[in-house]
Parts: structure tokens; sequence; C-alpha cells
């Protein structure tokens, strides 16, 4: 072995730390070289003075300062112990996270539809409609309304023909006023009345007729 | 053999804490509290903080005592939180370092007598321990002076176990490099060696 080497593993050596066999190596080598068995004395030499290092003591009212911290610490336990569960479930955004995630999966997954995948639906019976009824929003107020009208212009007609006599005068423009109103009312939709402005013309020709 | 009935020894003190049996956690403060101190001591070098960290330590092993795991050893967990304190302590002392003028000039003196004395290797040791870098000087000091094996030294500071031996190695390089011309000149070497006096 080259001294380098063999000051490299001394301290080691010392502390008897190595293995036999490097040991010996070594414990051969110092035989013959001098320089490195004065390096070995310093080592044993230094290690002495470790082993005589003063050991220190802590105070000697340490236990009873530690006690009283240990017991104020027992004391906020009970403390807590006494309002709160034995374990509080601790709550952090480690946690929350996949949890939001998943819920946030399944709820894509039900709304687009992606559970029909997975659930049978049964046949639908030869009796059973799958269409809606939806005749009721079919708004359809041509015939009605022309009926309403129809009705309204009869009614103008004979109350025309009534005014034309002295006196019914006031009679039928009373019962014309009504029947405008009646029809109003009946399809609240007085914008459609104007439309026909031939009913207005014929109820103020029946007016003007009474004056 | 004796440290695995140490082991089961520490085991048992801790599991009677876990219960809350106090005479037990008394017990484990009186085993450790001097070997704790020894090795924070060298650390933060002052024995006030050295005692405060000591005390902290052991509270948290308190508080802590239901989350020790029975798989490591007991004074493994307790070097490693002491030393973490101790970490904590020299990192807030490096942020609010104050220089006192007085002081230093104090201290200086101090120092350069005792230096000027060859006489004392003890002292000269401690002070060439304190000047060790810390990564060197925790692995010495839990090797060499408290005596732990280099495993839990390498579970203690989370270090591989090569690592340790070549801080430990390092280190004792490093003291003996600083202690060397202290020797020389008290010639206590002198005696028992067959050194020729021009190497000397």
């Amino acid at each position: 072995m080259r001294c380098q080497k063999v000051r490299s593993f001394l301290s080691a050596y010392c502390k008897g730390e190595l293995t036999e066999k490097r040991t010996g190596a070594i414990a051969a080598h110092l035989e013959g070289c001098p320089r490195c068995r004065y390096e070995e004395t310093v080592y044993r030499e230094m290690n002495k003075s470790i082993g005589q290092l003063p050991n220190f003591t802590v105070s000697g009212d340490f236990n009873s300062l530690l006690l009283k911290r240990v017991a104020d610490e027992r004391h906020k336990e009970t403390r807590t112990k006494a309002f709160l569960p034995k374990r509080i479930p601790v709550v952090s955004v480690n946690r929350l996270a996949p949890i939001f995630a998943a819920a946030c999966f399944i709820f894509a997954f039900i709304f687009s539809g992606g559970i029909d995948l997975f659930i049978d639906t049964p046949e639908t019976p030869s009796y059973v409609t799958t269409e809606l009824d939806n005749s009721y929003m079919t708004v359809q107020p041509e015939w009605e309304f022309n009926k309403e009208v129809a009705r309204a212009t009869r009614i103008n007609g004979l109350m025309n023909q009534l005014s034309n006599q002295s006196s019914f005068g006031s009679l039928a423009s009373s019962a014309r006023r009504n029947n405008f109103q009646s029809l109003y009312r009946a399809r609240q939709f007085p914008p459609m009345i104007r439309a026909f402005p031939y009913l207005q013309s014929n109820s103020n020709e029946g007016v003007n007729n009474s004056r | 053999m004796e440290k695995e009935t140490e082991k089961q020894r520490d085991y048992n003190l801790i599991r009677r804490v876990q219960n809350g049996d106090m005479v037990a956690f008394n017990d484990i403060v009186d085993r450790y509290k001097n070997r704790l101190m020894n090795t924070i001591i060298r650390m933060v070098s002052s024995q006030q903080e050295a005692e405060d960290i000591v005390q902290e330590t052991f509270l948290r092993v308190y508080q802590h005592r239901n989350s020790f795991d029975f798989r490591h050893c007991f004074s493994t967990w307790l070097y490693t939180i002491a030393l973490n304190l101790a970490r904590n302590e020299l990192r807030k002392r490096k942020r609010f370092k104050f220089f006192d003028i007085f002081d230093m000039q104090g201290h200086e003196s101090e120092i350069s007598v005792e230096m000027k004395l060859p006489s004392n290797l003890s002292k000269v040791l401690e002070k060439a321990i304190e000047s060790l870098p810390d990564k060197y000087k925790t692995a010495f000091i839990l090797r060499d002076i408290q005596e732990q094996p280099y495993e839990e030294v390498a579970k203690i500071m989370s270090i591989p176990l090569g690592t340790v031996k070549s801080r430990v190695n390092r280190a004792r390089a490093l003291l003996r490099d600083k202690l060397k011309p202290r020797m020389e000149e008290s010639n206590a070497l002198s005696k028992g060696t067959l050194l020729p006096v021009s190497l000397l």
C-alpha cells in the first residue's frame, strides 16, 4: 500500500472500523513507514482528546420546567377533547381536488347522455305513441277569428238595418258597441280589429246614422 | 445485544407514554437529556439555547407521541427532531446576525489569548470542532462523540451511508490538520514516537 492511501484510512484504522484484511495491510505498512506511524500517533492522540471532552449537563430545574410545559400541553389536549371529536377531519385542497374532479366527471357523463350506454331502456309498447300531442300548442286563430268577424259583421249589418229605423237607433248603437266589446274581450287581440277598418267604418256609419 | 435491549426498553417506555404514563416520559427525559445536550451544545455553542432546544425536543416528542413509528429506532427519531430544531436555530441566527463592536473586540482578545496557550488540548479541540462546517460537524459529533453507529447517523441525517462515512473521515482529517500544530507545540507526541526530530 502507498502512503497516501494508508493515510486516507488511518482515522478509521485507529477507530477499528476497517475490515481485517485492510487492517492487516495498514499495520504492515506502518511497521516500515515512520511518517505514517507519526500520522497514526496524531490520530490516536486526537481520539484520546475526544474521549476527554467535558460532558455537558442540563441545568437542575430542567425536568421541572419541562414537565410544567408538558402539563400545559396535557391541559390543552384535555380542553380540546372536551369540545372537539377525537379525530378532527382534516379538509385540505389536496384531498378535495380528486373528489371535485370525480364529481365533475360524473356530472359531465350523465348530462352528455353517456349513461344511456349502460342503462337498458325498455321497449316502448305498440299502443303507446312516443310522439307528443302538441296540438294544443298550434295556434289557429284564422278560422275562429274569421268566424267571430263574420258574426260581428252580420250583427253589424243587422244593427245598421235597425238603425235605419228611427225608433231602434239608440238601441242599435248600444248593441253594436257591446258587440265590439265582446269581440275585443273574446280575442284579446285589439290590433287585429284595427286591421279590419271596414268594421270600424261600418260601426261609425251606424253611429253617424243613429245621430 | 446491549443495543437491542436498549432499543426494547425505549419501545416499552414510549408505549407507556402513549398510554398516558408520565413516569415513563420522565424516564425517557432522564435517559436522553444529557446525550442530546452534548450534541446540541456543540452545534449551537450556547448553553441556554441548547437547553431550550433540548426542552423543545422533548415537548415535541410528547406532542407527537402517537405518531412514533415502531419500525424505527426511538433514539433516531429523537435525534432527528433535535437536529432539525438546532438547524432551524442556526438558520435563524444567520438571518438575524447582529454585530456588536464592543463584543467582537472582547471575544477577539479572548480567543487570541486562548489559542496562544497550547497546553489545554481539550479546549483547542472544542474550538476546532466548533469551526468545522455544519455538515461535517453534525456527522462527526453523532459518530465520534455520541458514538452512534454509521447506519443510525445516516438515518438521522437522511443521507446515504457512504456520504456519512466520507463526511466523518473528512471531519477527522480537518481536525487532525488543526490539532497537529498544537500537539507539536506541546511536544506531546515526541515521547511515544520513533520519529526523527527533523520531522517534528
